[in-house]
């Protein structure tokens, strides 16, 4: 009876689990932004596709688009020779569009232009726009994760991340996760946005997304770090930036982005960077705007991960410099075409203050190596997320997993070549979850030496072992749920870093429960054993910022999580002992 | 890193990157990002200027196009 009452209590502990995910993933829709009419995602026949017949001129097309009331637009560089167009009806009646075109000669087909959702598409009315998120596969990669639990400093001219006299929150960035930063001009604790530049930059690596409210960010669940060390007028001293790396390295960044440079060369920078790198920080740089073969510092040190800017059409940008220092290459826009035939010029579009003005913020275009950088570093934060931080294997996973152009990996222009969000976090979550998955056979070992136990015993506290360690990180396609246990509540929950979640709790919680049930507690146990390999290793080589511990990602941090490993570690023993079989 | 003291005959251009920045192109071939010293009437695309400042190589910003030039005097021809 008594087991019986124990299992009622823990199905419905699961099942109230199940309720609170469910409720967490509701969002509050607001009013969109100032740039542009900001129509809703198109809808299911709001949009045709329209095949005209290959020989057709552009007078032909414009007469054709008089003739129906309708705008046709190419459907992209690819199927211009191939007259492939879009049809945007928003507000019309498709229907009759639709007959009234496969009447006509030149129309080879015209069908409703069906959006296959098997992917992710955030909410956000301005995400259409956003180009560069397709470039680099953002979409793909937020089918797994959005950078949960990792850190990127922004250095640069501050970020509008409070509400503080003349500043604001930008309204694009009101539910982004900000850490403490430094404002090294005004030698204060608020590095607010004085120019534009830098919540633009910040933007790009964690916009608020999926709030129904204008554009997406790449790992828009990482925290930013603000940090102001670019004056008003966008530049700043060499001094200060090296003192704002070291700063950002010693207050658990585990990204820093540095849209910033310069030609002169300095040892003092170099040496931050490389202090950084040293700390496990990945420091990404943008590789600066002279179109000439010669790559700003700091993007040339050897400590950096050095960006050039590709366009729409992924070439290389007229003003983006390149180099044998290149790593990668990512988005920086051109804000001089509109390649793509969506009405607005191809730069990177995000949320900005209005430049001269703090007070207000609308959606702004811009171009440059700045605007590619963060690209690369949101990735970088995609990475640290599925557990690699060390910053030569971040960069590999990086280079690895980029799209080669050019002449291939090593290009002067586009290194490794373009970055592949999706695919480096696919990799970075098979290079984290062998290693997992290695921690869990040692920590099993450890714990099993001696004991008896048979072969059905073994499998299901291994394999509860392996989700709470490791996860199914080898089938990526399932997402969230491919992730560590930990992770995957997390995620589901939006409590990446929360101390009860981060700690001994619920396995503990789980193991009570079950105790008197010889398969549970099995299962129990070795998600015990499990989540005590995924704490050590989060503590040893991914560090992670725990709510309500003092510091950001600091020594207490990691003394949390070994301390509750090693409570669980003697746990898990538990379901094997004499007391427990009688 | 260095400072050095130039005078300078030229033309200021406005720049569409990195959300928008002041240029001087020197009569010389050397390009220049300017600081906005000076007065409203220097930063007009076209404007021809004689500028007198400081290139300091030790200052970065978000322009990565040509080195700095702090303006501390000029004159519009």
């Amino acid at each position: 009876m008594a087991t019986r009452l124990i299992s009622i209590i823990a199905a419905i502990a699961v099942l109230s689990w199940t309720a609170v995910t469910t409720d967490c993933s509701r969002v509050e829709l607001r009013d969109s932004g100032p740039f542009p009419a900001t129509p809703d995602a198109p809808r299911l026949m709001d949009e045709l596709i329209v095949d005209l017949d290959d020989s057709v001129s552009d007078e032909q097309v414009e007469a054709l688009e008089a003739r129906l009331g309708i705008d046709l637009r190419s459907n992209g560089p690819a199927s211009r020779s191939i007259r492939l167009m879009r049809a945007d009806l928003e507000g019309q009646d498709s229907s009759r569009i639709l007959e009234q075109l496969s009447q006509e000669p030149l129309v080879e087909v015209a069908e409703p232009n069906y959006v296959y959702r098997t992917l992710f598409t955030p909410n956000d009315p301005l995400f259409k726009y956003q180009w560069h998120m397709d470039q680099i596969k953002a979409k793909e990669a937020w089918d797994i994760g959005a950078g949960e639990t990792a850190i990127v400093a922004v250095i640069d001219t501050g970020v509008a991340y409070e509400d503080r006299g003349e500043f604001h929150i930008a309204k694009d960035l009101k539910d982004t996760k900000f850490v403490p930063g430094w404002n090294f001009i005004h030698r204060n604790g608020h590095p607010n946005d004085d120019h534009a530049h830098g919540t633009h930059v910040a933007g790009t690596i964690a916009q608020t997304t999926n709030n129904g409210e204008g554009v997406a960010g790449i790992a828009y669940k990482a925290a930013i770090m603000p940090i102001k060390v670019l004056s008003k007028e966008g530049y700043g001293n060499v001094g200060d930036i090296a003192d704002s790396v070291r700063w950002a390295a010693d207050h658990g960044a585990h990204v820093i982005n540095m849209s910033l440079g310069g030609r002169g060369y300095s040892r003092v920078l170099k040496n931050a960077c490389d202090y950084a790198k040293k700390k496990g920080v990945t420091v990404v740089c943008a590789a600066g705007n002279d179109g000439s073969q010669r790559v700003s510092y700091p993007a040339a040190y050897p400590a950096c991960v050095a960006v050039s800017a590709t366009r729409y059409d992924e070439q290389v940008t007229w003003y983006s410099n390149y180099g044998k220092e290149i790593s990668v290459a990512a988005p920086g826009g051109d804000t001089r075409v509109d390649q793509n035939g969506d009405g607005y010029p191809d730069g990177v579009l995000q949320n900005t203050i209005t430049p001269g003005d703090p007070s207000q913020d609308g959606y702004h275009l811009f171009q440059g190596t700045s605007m590619a950088s963060p690209h690369a570093a949101g990735v970088a934060a995609l990475i640290v997320s599925a557990g690699i931080t060390d910053p030569d294997q971040v960069r590999r996973v990086l280079e690895k997993t980029a799209r080669p152009k050019g002449s291939g990996r090593g290009d002067i222009k586009y290194g490794a070549g373009i970055i592949d969000a999706a695919g480096a976090q696919k990799m970075a979550m098979q290079q984290a979850g062998s290693r997992r998955t290695l921690g869990g056979l040692v920590a099993s070992a450890a714990v099993l030496a001696g004991l008896s136990v048979s072969v059905p015993q073994l499998m299901l506290f291994g394999a509860a072992a392996l989700a709470g360690a490791a996860g199914l990180f080898f089938l990526p396609f399932l997402g969230p749920l491919a992730t560590p246990l930990i992770q995957a509540k997390a995620s589901f929950l939006g409590l990446a870093g929360n101390a009860l979640l981060y700690s001994a709790f619920l396995p503990l919680l789980l193991l009570v429960l079950t105790f008197h049930r010889s398969r549970l507690r099995l299962i129990a146990g070795g998600l015990c054993l499990g989540t005590a390999a995924f704490l050590a290793d989060t503590a040893l080589f991914t560090t992670c910022d725990i709510t309500g511990i003092p510091g950001v990602a600091g020594t207490l941090d990691m003394a949390w999580l070994l301390a509750n490993s090693l409570l669980l570690l003697c746990l898990s023993r538990l379901p094997f002992t004499r007391r427990a079989r009688r | 890193m260095s400072v050095r003291k130039v005078t300078l005959e030229g033309v200021v251009r406005r720049s569409d990157l990195e959300g928008g920045l002041w240029m001087f192109e020197a009569s010389d071939g050397t390009r220049l990002q300017l600081d906005r010293g000076g007065g409203s009437d220097l930063y007009k695309d076209g404007v021809v200027a004689k500028v007198t400042g400081s290139v300091d190589t030790g200052t970065m910003g978000i322009g990565m196009s040509g080195d700095i030039l702090r303006v501390e005097s000029y004159e519009l021809r």
